[in-house]
């Protein structure tokens, strides 16, 4: 078993773990808690590191299991927040609705927004193959799947991508965000 | 500087503007490829032209994306003096855990030992238990033949003397236990004297010899 520096780990891929915790997530804020999180836990589990990956796809690894996990409670919240909501009194809104996400300008007007609506197999593969420019085979690696399903979930993925958008009809950028308090972009 | 995507734009970046824009994220301590090598599957052009257009923008936003919000320079030292802290406190969690999982065993044992006894007590008594139901029951009727000759011996004509016909060794008979326990007819002083003369001077006797005491007597 390998004897992991937790440290080096960490100032080697804090950056590249934290660019796809930003892609996933939308936000900066949520982008850097997840990516801390990611290296908690990997902190925290290093001694279960076998060597068997490269150390890096390990922790991609966990980043992903660690934002879908998010994404599932966020979502769960989110359900709730809006039977809340909806049984607020129409007149005293006078703010978001609750269960709106926080997202800055440039990622709602990125393709990553829509990446966002597509099943988390093909999100993932995505993420790792476009926006980390991992190879094929370790991406294969970290989602634990068959090298043809990889580039399915990428074929399948970009293909539905593209029809989102056509459906949209190419949206113009004037357009996005629909809801100016979306705009986060200006506390950063 | 606003952020056109480009694919909502009309017009095309020069294919040159991309590179750029990646050396000079590479420039900033990123580590886009961790082995060029196996990214050399990765330039296979197996996607349709109309996907690689889109892959192409995807991987251009994540790197404008990351521009903009880089990664936040505390971390490191912080993360490691974290991790360092959750090394610590898992250790602990660890060695709690092991300190448990030993405990438990020793408890599984012990209380399998304990077990193992208190069936092997309780087997052991339950046998005894039959063994001697067992003894008794062959030893009773044997004890029931034995007692039966001592009562014929002791008593060859139980129709003159129902005392005998006890288990109970013959007892030395005083008047008063006699007429207790005897349903003989008691011989009381009138019916002394009723008696014969010769029959009389027999009974006192005995009363003399101290074979028999004065007062109730039962024959």
């Amino acid at each position: 078993m390998p004897n992991v520096d937790v440290r080096q780990a960490s100032e080697q891929y804090f950056a590249r773990i934290h660019r796809a915790a930003l892609v996933l997530t939308g936000n900066p804020w949520d982008a850097d808690d997840l990516a801390q999180e990611t290296f908690l836990e990997f902190a925290r589990l290093s001694h279960r590191f076998e060597g068997r990956s490269s150390l890096y796809t390990w922790i991609y690894g966990i980043l992903l299991n660690l934002e879908r996990r998010h994404r599932r409670r966020s979502s769960l919240w989110r359900r709730k927040l809006r039977v809340l909501w909806d049984n607020e009194p129409a007149a005293e809104r006078t703010v978001p609705a609750a269960e709106t996400r926080i997202e800055v300008t440039e990622w709602k007007r990125s393709l990553w927004a829509e990446v966002a609506k597509l099943p988390d197999g093909q999100r993932h593969a995505l993420v790792l193959r476009f926006s980390e420019h991992l190879a094929y085979e370790e991406i294969a690696e970290i989602l634990e799947c068959p090298l043809g399903t990889v580039k399915s979930r990428i074929h399948h993925g970009l293909a539905t991508l593209r029809e989102h958008l056509q459906a949209a009809g190419l949206p113009d950028a004037a357009e996005i965000p629909k809801h100016a308090w979306e705009d986060m972009t200006h506390a950063v | 500087m606003p952020f056109e995507p480009r694919i909502l734009r009309t017009d095309d970046q020069p294919a040159d503007e991309g590179v750029a824009d990646a050396r000079v994220f590479e420039a900033g301590s990123l580590e886009v490829r961790a082995d060029a090598g196996s990214s050399e599957s990765s330039t296979e052009n197996w996607l349709p032209t109309e996907l690689e257009a889109l892959a192409e923008q995807l991987g251009e936003d994540s790197q404008h994306l990351a521009q903009k919000f880089p990664a936040p320079s505390y971390p490191a030292p912080k993360l490691a003096e974290l991790a360092a802290r959750m090394e610590q406190v898992a250790a602990a969690a660890e060695s709690r855990r092991s300190s448990y999982r030993a405990w438990r065993g020793y408890a599984a044992v012990a209380s399998t030992l304990a077990a193992g006894l208190l069936i092997a007590v309780g087997a052991g008594w339950w046998m005894s238990l039959g063994t001697t139901n067992t003894e008794m029951a062959a030893v009773a009727p044997a004890e029931k033949a034995a007692a039966t000759p001592a009562i014929s011996h002791a008593a060859p004509d139980a129709s003159t003397d129902s005392r005998l016909a006890t288990r109970e060794p013959a007892k030395t008979a005083t008047g008063a236990t006699l007429a207790a326990e005897s349903s003989a007819p008691v011989l009381e002083p009138q019916d002394f004297m009723e008696l014969d003369s010769v029959t009389q001077s027999a009974v006192a006797d005995l009363v003399e010899d101290g074979q028999l005491q004065q007062g109730s007597i039962s024959l």
